[in-house]
């Protein structure tokens, strides 16, 4: 059975351009991290970064949040230089961390206070951004524990609330489902589609293919310091993956099924008893053949190869080149 | 300046929560004077003397007469009462010298060694007969134990002072002795067990032939010039015998202090621990809450807020000022009542607390620019801190160090510091004075905040 992906073009931005990058390159003594990194981000849009440890994600978040001096290149958030124009920059912005940035000592409602008055909210309005953000991040029954005592999901949500508290124009967040369950990491995805909903643009860093996929609406994948690919999710998965097929051998032998295969540029990836898993370039076209000429042989299936191992052939065969 | 205030009622919140930072910065320097203020509890311990005395009669040979050969045993006379050397020592060296006595040198060291006495004072034989003697110097033999340094000098100093009054009272007597042996060349007498005829008989008996050779001028002219250096020789030995007096007479030496009053050691302490209390706290509480910040994370999010660093310099600046107060105060009261330090002297006191505390939490701010983790914030703090105390004159007098050392101490404002608080405390050195002092702190204070400032300003 063909496991048909329903093909989209959504290729660009949509809404007005929010964050735009262009050329950053950036060097932490003679090693370059990024090199020549451009980018566009339109409002609403949920921009995924997605790349390998190291690649450099931190530190283009770090660059775009005014935390780090790019070497060379230049970015703008919503009109404004984050050269020459930081403190502009950090009003219109929230960060999220990767490692989650709290005050132990503090309870999960004097974290979002602290934070809220130094973004200049007062009394009321205060108050009730706080009460809203307790809310929408689940915290309410624990808003009088200290952060240092709440578990590791607790945190990663009082973590991204604080970075919302001042409703910014653009979030940044940096690998925000890092150590959490299943269960919570479905409900944090959840809570951030609803942010761009409200017109927020987002730019997750993320290694989680899986969550990339679920959650951006576009994907670039950060490698070797540029943006390596960068497109939907669906049409990343149908650039990556490829088909892997099995079949069982009947009254072939092994030794004859190897020699088709090989004579048609494909790999044999395993055997198990009768059945035998076959991969390489146009596997849906060339098994068919395969077939014709071999009719004692039976197609059991053909499917999608792995996602996540097609990131790493992906990332692998880059590092080759 | 936006936003210090939140920070600064933050960091109260976060240290009162927070045991390490309680302990640190606000228990140790109390736990600290506790330890002081026991240590030199018990200043008045008596100095514990191991004795061997060579100069005891052994058995009932010798009783104490004169002139038994090898001198063993002989008594010296002082203000009209015979002592051999062992009465000596124990009628001279009191209460504040505590004798115990050792039959051999081994013992004795051993003694020493193992802190069971302070020192070893060896008497020689025929030392009380060389004591005695108008042209001999008796020489006693002193062993200390000079691991400690401190405790070497304090027991050779208390020693060498028993030992002065013993000096003194023999000097007094061998002078007196001398006087009136020259005063008997005067006017005749027992001269050192010999009958002499005194220079005023001889001036006499000159007259009297003079009186009858009135006719033959030569002889009588002989006469008369014989009788001119009998009478100045009366008059050299009487200046003589005075000069000697004057300069034998004991020096005393009246003591007192510029405070007006006595102090005790442990008093002088007090300056020591208040001024450690605020560099202490000063250099770690300001490193610590600003590196905090970067430690949990919070100086990326701090930066995209209202506050910018210099809000952040002096809200930290403030909370370690707050708590520096809050302990000096608490300790000003504490050895208030303890000593008499005046009122003013305290509050002359807080002025130079407070521009004191400016440089130690300038220095914990230049610290946190060069730091990530509060763990290093506190062992840089404490390897700098250390030098700056030792080297201050807390320890060690200053005029005691080499000229170079000296010069660097001038160069930490914790000298001044502590110069000035012991003006203000133990010396009662007048405003002007302290206020000098102060005006120096303050330069030292501004120069460590503005380059802490500059420098965390550079982190954004
Ligand atoms: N301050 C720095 N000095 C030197 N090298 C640095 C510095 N910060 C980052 N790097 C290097 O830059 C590279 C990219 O780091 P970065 O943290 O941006 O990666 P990342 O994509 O976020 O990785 P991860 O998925 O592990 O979080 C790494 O090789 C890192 O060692
Ligand atoms: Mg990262």
């Amino acid at each position: 059975m063909l496991d048909i992906l329903p093909i989209e073009f959504k290729k660009e931005r949509k809404g007005p351009l929010v964050i735009k990058v262009e050329s950053i390159v950036k060097e932490f003594g003679k090693f370059r991290v990024l090199d020549g990194i451009e980018l566009r981000v339109g409002k609403g849009e949920i921009y995924g970064l997605l790349g390998p440890n190291g690649a450099g994600k931190t530190t283009l978040i770090n660059i775009l949040c005014c935390q780090l001096p790019p070497t060379r290149g230049e970015a703008s958030i919503g009109g404004f230089s984050i050269v020459d124009q930081k403190d502009r920059v950090r009003r219109i912005i929230g960060l999220v961390p990767q490692e989650v940035s709290l005050y132990k000592k503090l309870t999960v409602e004097e974290n979002l206070r602290i934070m809220g008055s130094l973004q200049g909210l007062r009394g009321k309005e205060l108050q009730s951004k706080i009460e809203e953000l307790l809310e929408w991040a689940g915290l309410s029954k624990f808003s009088s524990r200290l952060a240092g005592d709440c578990s590791v999901g607790m945190r990663q949500a009082l973590n991204i609330a604080m970075g919302l508290i001042h409703s910014p124009q653009a979030l940044f967040l940096d690998e925000p489902t890092s150590g959490l369950d299943p269960l919570a990491r479905k409900s944090l995805w959840e809570l951030i589609k609803g942010l761009s909903g409200r017109g927020s643009t987002l730019v997750i860093a993320t290694h989680n293919l899986l969550e990339a996929e679920k959650l951006c609406d576009r994907i670039g994948i950060l490698n070797h310091g540029k943006i390596a690919m960068e497109d939907t999710p669906r049409q990343i998965r149908s650039k990556l993956t490829e088909a892997q097929a099995t079949v069982e051998l009947g009254e072939i032998t092994l030794g004859e099924l190897k020699e088709a295969v090989r004579r048609l540029n494909l790999e044999i990836t395993s055997v198990h008893g009768k059945a035998v898993t076959i991969v390489g370039p146009e596997i849906r076209e060339k098994i068919e053949i395969i077939i014709g000429r071999m009719p004692e042989l039976k197609l059991i299936n053909v499917e999608d190869y792995n996602l996540e191992d097609a990131f790493i052939k992906f990332i692998e065969s880059e590092a080759k080149r | 300046m936006k936003g210090w205030k939140e920070i600064f009622i933050k960091d109260l919140k976060i240290i009162g929560r927070n045991r390490l930072l309680l302990t640190v910065l606000i228990l140790y320097p109390f736990v600290f004077m506790a330890v002081i203020a026991l240590t030199f509890s018990r200043t008045n311990q008596p100095i514990r003397l191991g004795l061997i005395n060579y100069d005891e009669p052994s058995g009932s040979v010798l009783s104490g007469e004169e002139g038994t050969g090898d001198g063993i045993g002989e008594s010296v006379w002082i203000q009209g009462e015979p002592y051999a050397s062992a009465e000596l020592i124990q009628r001279f060296f009191g209460e504040t010298i505590e004798i115990k006595n050792f039959e051999e040198e081994a013992a004795a060291t051993e003694a020493l060694r193992k802190g069971r006495v302070d020192a070893i004072l060896i008497i020689p034989a025929g030392f009380v007969h060389q004591l005695k003697m108008l042209n001999e110097t008796a020489t006693a033999h002193l062993i200390l134990d000079q691991s400690n340094l401190v405790k070497a000098v304090a027991t050779e100093t208390n020693i060498r002072g028993a030992l002065s009054v013993i000096d003194r009272a023999i000097a007094e007597n061998k002078v007196r002795m001398v006087v009136e042996g020259l005063s008997v060349l005067i006017d005749g007498g027992d001269f050192f067990g010999h009958q002499v005829i005194g220079l005023r008989d001889v001036v006499q008996d000159i007259d009297a032939i003079i009186e009858v050779l009135h006719d033959q001028p030569d002889l009588t002219q002989k006469l008369l010039r014989a009788r001119e250096l009998a009478s100045s020789v009366i008059q050299d030995i009487g200046e003589a015998a005075d000069y000697l007096k004057a300069t034998a007479m004991p020096l005393e030496v009246a003591v007192s202090g510029l405070a007006g009053r006595e102090l005790s050691l442990k008093e002088t302490m007090v300056p020591t621990l208040i001024g450690l209390s605020t560099l202490w706290t000063g250099i770690l509480c300001a490193s610590i809450l600003m590196v905090m910040e970067e430690e949990e994370g919070m100086r990326r999010r701090l930066r995209l807020t209202r506050l910018r660093s210099t809000a952040l310099v002096v809200s930290k600046s403030l909370v370690s000022l707050t708590i520096i107060f809050l302990q000096a105060m608490t300790m000003c009261v504490i050895v208030g009542l303890i000593f008499d330090i005046p009122a003013s002297g305290i509050l002359f006191s807080l002025p130079v607390i407070a521009v004191m505390s400016f440089s130690s939490i300038g220095i914990g701010i230049v610290i946190a620019a060069f730091t990530r983790e509060v763990t290093s914030a506190i062992v840089i703090s404490v390897l700098i801190a250390l030098p700056i105390f030792f080297i201050s004159g807390a320890v060690y007098p200053l005029s005691q160090m080499p000229v170079f050392m000296q010069i660097l101490a001038k160069c930490f404002s914790f000298t001044w510091g502590i110069e000035a608080l012991s003006g203000a405390m133990l010396r009662g050195d007048p405003a002007l004075i302290i206020f000098k002092y102060s005006g120096v702190l303050l330069l030292f204070g501004l120069f460590f905040l503005a380059m802490g400032t500059v420098l965390n300003r550079r982190l954004g």
